[in-house]
C-alpha cells in the first residue's frame, strides 16, 4: 500500500463514486489554501514551524482542510529527515495511545496529532509535558490554539469546494452529468462551509443519480 | 458497461507541489480472461498486461496483486488475496512491459454495489521507478452475482434529473 506521505505516486482507478472516502480521505486530497488561491507551501509553512520553535497547531473550522493539511505537512517534515509519528484522536481514551507516540519518537521527533481538543485538558497537558521532557515536537490540529502558537488557519469558500471536486478522479467525464454546478453551491451552503460534510453530501448526490442515469 | 468505459483514469491526488508531479504516466492495458469481467468463487482468473510509457524511467521493482477493498462513506477495508514483488533486473526483465499471471478466485467476499458500501476486487499493478516515483493501476472485476443494493424511493424522488 502507498504510504500516506507519498507525494509522487500516480494512480489509475476505476472509482464508481469519486466522493468515496478512498479519494478524498486527508491522504488523497491535495492541500488547498484558498485564501492564496494555491496549494499550500509546505515548504515554507514547515519554515515558520521552526521560527515557532516546532510546536504549533494547525487551527480551523470543521472540514477546513486541517487534516489534509497535516498529513502533507507531516510528510513534508519526513522528507526532510525528521522521524514523524501520526496519530487521529478520538477521545480522551487515546491519550495513552498518545503518550506512547511520543515516548517513541527519538529526541528531535515530531508528534502530528489530529483533533487535538479531543483528548481534554489533562490528556493535552500530559502530552505536552512529556513531549516537552523528550524533545519531541508537536503539530497538532484543533478549533481553537489551546496554548500552542498557530501555525496556519485554515478556512473554506465555495471555489475551494469547487477545487477539490475539480481534482477528483474522473472529472471531466462525470462533471455536468452526476454533479452540476448548482450541486456544488447547494452542497457548500447546506453543509455551513464544511467540506468535509459538503463532500458527503456531493456523494449522495452523485449515487443517486447513478441509480437513475446508469453508469457513464 | 463496456470494457472502454471503464478503462481507469489518471489521477495525481497525491502531488502536494506542482513541480512533484510527473509529466507523463506510465499506461497500462489489462485484458481479462472473460470478457465481461465477471468471475464465480473459485473460478481461475487470468490478464495479460502491456505497460508502456515509461521509455524515460528505469524500473525498480514491480509488484502484482490481486485485492478487495471497500468504497463508500467512512471507514474502509481492503484485503490481498495474491501478492508477487519482483526486484531484480532479471525477474523484472519477465514481468515487464508486458505479463500475464493467473489466480484462483477466493469463494469471497463477493462484489457489493450498495449505497453506503461497496466491495470491490481489482487486479493491482504497481511499478516502482528509480526516480522515486511510482505508479499504480487498478483494473476491476466482479467477483459473483449478488444484484446492486436498491436506493430508497423516496431518496430518488427528492432529485429531479
Amino acid at each position: 500500500m502507498a504510504s500516506a506521505f507519498d507525494l509522487c505516486t500516480t494512480r489509475t482507478v476505476e472509482p464508481t463514486n469519486p466522493f468515496a472516502t478512498r479519494y478524498i480521505g486527508p491522504a488523497s486530497l491535495a492541500p488547498h489554501d484558498p485564501a492564496a488561491g494555491r496549494l499550500h507551501d509546505l515548504g515554507g509553512l514547515a519554515a515558520r514551524l521552526a521560527i515557532l520553535g516546532g510546536s504549533a497547531a494547525i487551527v480551523g473550522a470543521h472540514g477546513s482542510g486541517k487534516s489534509t493539511l497535516l498529513v502533507h505537512l507531516a510528510g513534508r517534515i519526513e522528507s526532510e529527515g525528521r522521524p514523524v509519528e501520526r496519530i487521529r484522536i478520538r477521545g480522551a481514551a487515546a491519550t495513552p495511545d498518545a503518550l506512547r507516540m511520543v515516548w517513541r519518537l527519538p529526541r528531535g521527533g515530531v508528534a502530528c496529532l489530529d483533533s487535538w481538543e479531543a483528548l481534554g485538558a489533562i490528556g493535552r497537558g500530559l502530552v505536552r509535558w512529556t513531549a516537552a521532557w523528550r524533545s519531541v515536537a508537536l503539530v497538532v490540529t484543533s478549533h481553537r490554539p489551546l496554548g500552542l502558537p498557530v501555525l496556519v488557519i485554515c478556512r473554506t469558500s465555495k471555489s475551494l469546494l469547487a477545487e477539490i471536486v475539480a481534482r477528483l478522479p474522473g472529472h471531466d467525464e462525470w462533471y455536468g452529468i452526476m454533479i452540476r454546478d448548482e450541486d456544488v453551491a447547494e452542497a457548500f451552503r447546506h453543509s455551513g462551509g464544511d467540506i468535509r460534510r459538503a463532500l458527503d453530501d456531493l456523494y449522495d448526490r452523485f449515487e443517486r443519480r447513478r441509480r437513475l442515469i446508469g453508469d457513464l | 458497461m463496456s470494457d472502454a468505459a471503464r478503462s481507469p483514469q489518471s489521477w495525481e491526488p497525491r502531488d502536494a507541489t506542482p513541480e512533484a508531479r510527473p509529466t507523463s504516466f506510465p499506461r497500462v492495458m489489462l485484458q481479462f480472461s472473460h470478457p465481461g469481467r465477471c468471475y464465480q468463487p473459485l473460478e481461475w482468473l487470468t490478464v495479460e498486461y502491456a505497460v508502456s510509457g515509461i521509455a524515460e524511467d528505469r524500473t525498480r521493482a514491480m509488484e502484482r496483486s490481486l485485492l478487495w477493498y471497500t468504497e463508500g462513506k467512512g471507514e474502509e477495508d481492503m484485503g490481498v488475496h495474491f501478492f508477487e514483488r519482483f526486484t531484480t533486473q532479471e525477474t523484472i526483465a519477465g514481468v515487464m512491459p508486458e505479463g500475464s499471471f493467473a489466480v484462483q478466485l477466493p469463494s469471497s467476499p463477493l462484489s457489493y454495489e450498495g449505497v453506503i458500501v461497496k466491495i470491490r476486487w481489482c487486479v493491482r499493478l504497481r511499478v516502482f521507478f528509480e526516480t522515486g516515483r511510482d505508479h499504480v493501476s487498478e483494473h476491476v472485476f466482479t467477483l459473483g452475482s449478488v444484484p446492486p443494493a436498491a436506493i430508497p424511493v423516496r431518496a430518488v424522488e427528492r432529485l429531479y434529473v
